[in-house]
């Protein structure tokens, strides 16, 4: 479903891919771990195209991405649902409409069967009934439960997590984590989850990968990874925050 | 100067150089793109009349100000000097021209980009570093059609619409200047106004003054909104990002009404 062959991408002079390699399956959740700076969040950009690899190929969903023209990125991003590490929610804009936005710029559904279906993805994920509310009063983990209302309301195939639990408290970011599962046996999507907090990789994740220096050190299913006798793995275990 | 220090200070100027070219090639690709959508105005109306009233509304009170005031200011200078050679009745036409020519366009554009502009171009600067854009860009939402061309539609109706207020109030204001401070009735003060604007109508049928001016408003309405929504959709690195798009929309614009004001005076009185 997504592939990366030896992907190399450097930013203002810097490289931050050197070498990135791994496969998604179909309705797997591939967990991306790492510290800070690794190019987790640079991996997630170059599946949606809005970074383009200066070597190596990024295949997703039968599109080389890195010679995609706009359209066939057009054709791609709306098979790809991104939740944002803030929500990126528009803040002029309520709850619903942030949420009916995609469907009222890209389709010519008509409004109410638009309200519909954003109303359905808002229940989806526990927040019906605040569709009126403005993005400023909402909490963080309530933002981050309408940006994925947001990103699913198109039924992507394939859903990206940018950091999803991040700035959250432990209870809400179990709730977080819920929703990621229950968005992959509810809509059967395949999904990349970028993260660096254990919790959130070994209870949502099919597989995990370690992300250093630009490429995949150890990867494998939750128990392998956490018994690996990488000391990079170790390491990582040990100093990541639950 | 050491070699070291000389290639590292060519090297910054030719990278200075060269984020000019590419902003400049980003705005005029952000207008052209904007230009092109311009069919989609009719449905995205919504945002076009919020984005002329967020223009207008909450800036008609300081435009008004200004305006009344530039317009006795220049009546009563030019005025004073007048009335040593006993020309006084003269300026009714001179207050006239110049602010139909000048001073309403060029007013009414300043206090735009300083106030909408500036608004505008933060707005968007936040979005962008706070990746609401890139969130757009992700979700296929053309981001020209959605953002920019509502906004330069509307402070390209907008201008021009100010402009008009500030005209009249302007010459209302010189007309009280020079019957109170210069002894200029209102009857001459207007008679000398209607025929200064009168006798320069050619082609269409307003005076040439005025929709010159009017076409200076537009211009700029357009200049202003382009560049700010280039700015904004341009910034990086948090707050600090945000100040500097905003800080580059103002100057940048101000600097090019001031240019695009001369060829344009240039191109109709020369």
């Amino acid at each position: 479903m997504i592939r990366f062959e030896d992907v190399h991408k450097s930013l203002e002079g810097r490289p931050v891919l050197a070498g990135l390699t791994f496969e998604v399956r179909e309705r797997e959740t591939f967990v991306i771990m790492g510290p800070s700076g690794t190019g987790k969040s640079v991996t997630l950009k170059h599946i949606v195209g809005v970074h383009r690899p200066d070597a190596g190929r990024v295949e997703v969903d039968g599109v080389d991405v890195g010679a995609a023209d706009r359209e066939g990125l057009r054709r791609l991003r709306r098979r790809v649902g991104y939740l944002f590490q803030e929500g990126a929610l528009l803040g002029w804009l309520s709850v619903l409409e942030n949420v009916e936005l995609p469907l009222r710029e890209l389709t010519d559904l008509a409004p109410e069967e638009i309200r519909r279906r954003a109303l359905e993805k808002l229940a989806l994920v526990h927040l019906a009934d605040a569709g009126d509310r403005m993005p400023s009063v909402l909490s963080g983990g309530m933002r981050k439960r309408v940006s994925l209302a947001r990103a699913l309301v198109t039924e992507p195939r394939i859903m990206l997590y940018d950091e999803p639990n991040a700035g959250l408290d432990p209870g809400t970011a179990a709730d977080i984590n819920r929703l990621i599962l229950a968005t992959r046996d509810r809509l059967g999507v395949t999904s990349v989850v970028v993260t660096h907090r254990l919790a959130c990789a070994f209870t949502v994740g099919d597989r995990i990968a370690l992300l250093e220096g630009g490429r995949i050190v150890a990867e494998g299913p939750p128990p392998e990874f956490r018994s690996s006798s990488d000391a990079r793995v170790q390491r990582f275990l040990g100093t990541g925050q639950d | 100067m050491s070699a070291a220090t000389s290639i590292r200070f060519f090297e910054r100027r030719a990278e200075e150089v060269r984020e000019f070219a590419e902003a400049s090639g980003h705005a005029l690709s952000l207008l052209a793109g904007a230009l092109a959508r311009l069919p989609q105005a009719k449905r995205r109306s919504s945002d076009v009349i919020e984005q002329m009233a967020n223009a207008s509304v909450r800036v008609l009170h300081v435009v008004l100000l200004v305006g009344a005031f530039s317009g006795m200011i220049l009546t009563l200078q030019t005025g004073l000097e007048l009335s040593r050679w006993g020309q006084q009745d003269l300026i009714g036409t001179i207050a006239s021209l110049a602010t139909v020519r000048e001073m309403g366009p060029f007013i009414t554009a300043t206090i735009l980009a300083a106030t909408s502009g500036s608004a505008l171009a933060a707005e968007l600067a936040t979005m962008a570093v706070s990746e609401e854009l890139l969130a757009l860009e992700v979700l296929s939402i053309d981001t020209t059609a959605f953002l920019v061309m509502p906004r330069v539609f509307a402070l390209a109706v907008i201008c021009p619409l100010l402009t008009i207020f500030v005209d009249a109030i302007g010459i209302v204001g010189g007309a009280l200047v020079a019957r109170f401070q210069l002894d200029v009735s209102f009857a001459t003060f207007s008679d000398r106004a209607i025929e200064a604007l009168r006798q320069t109508a050619v082609a269409l049928p307003v005076p040439k003054d005025l929709y010159v001016g009017l076409f200076k408003a537009f211009v700029f309405g357009l200049v202003i909104a382009t560049v700010a929504c280039a700015a904004g959709m341009r910034a990086h690195g948090g707050a600090k990002g945000v100040g500097d798009a905003t800080r580059r929309s103002v100057r940048n614009s101000i600097v090019l009404i001031i240019v695009f004001n001369y060829y344009i005076t240039s191109l109709f009185y020369r």
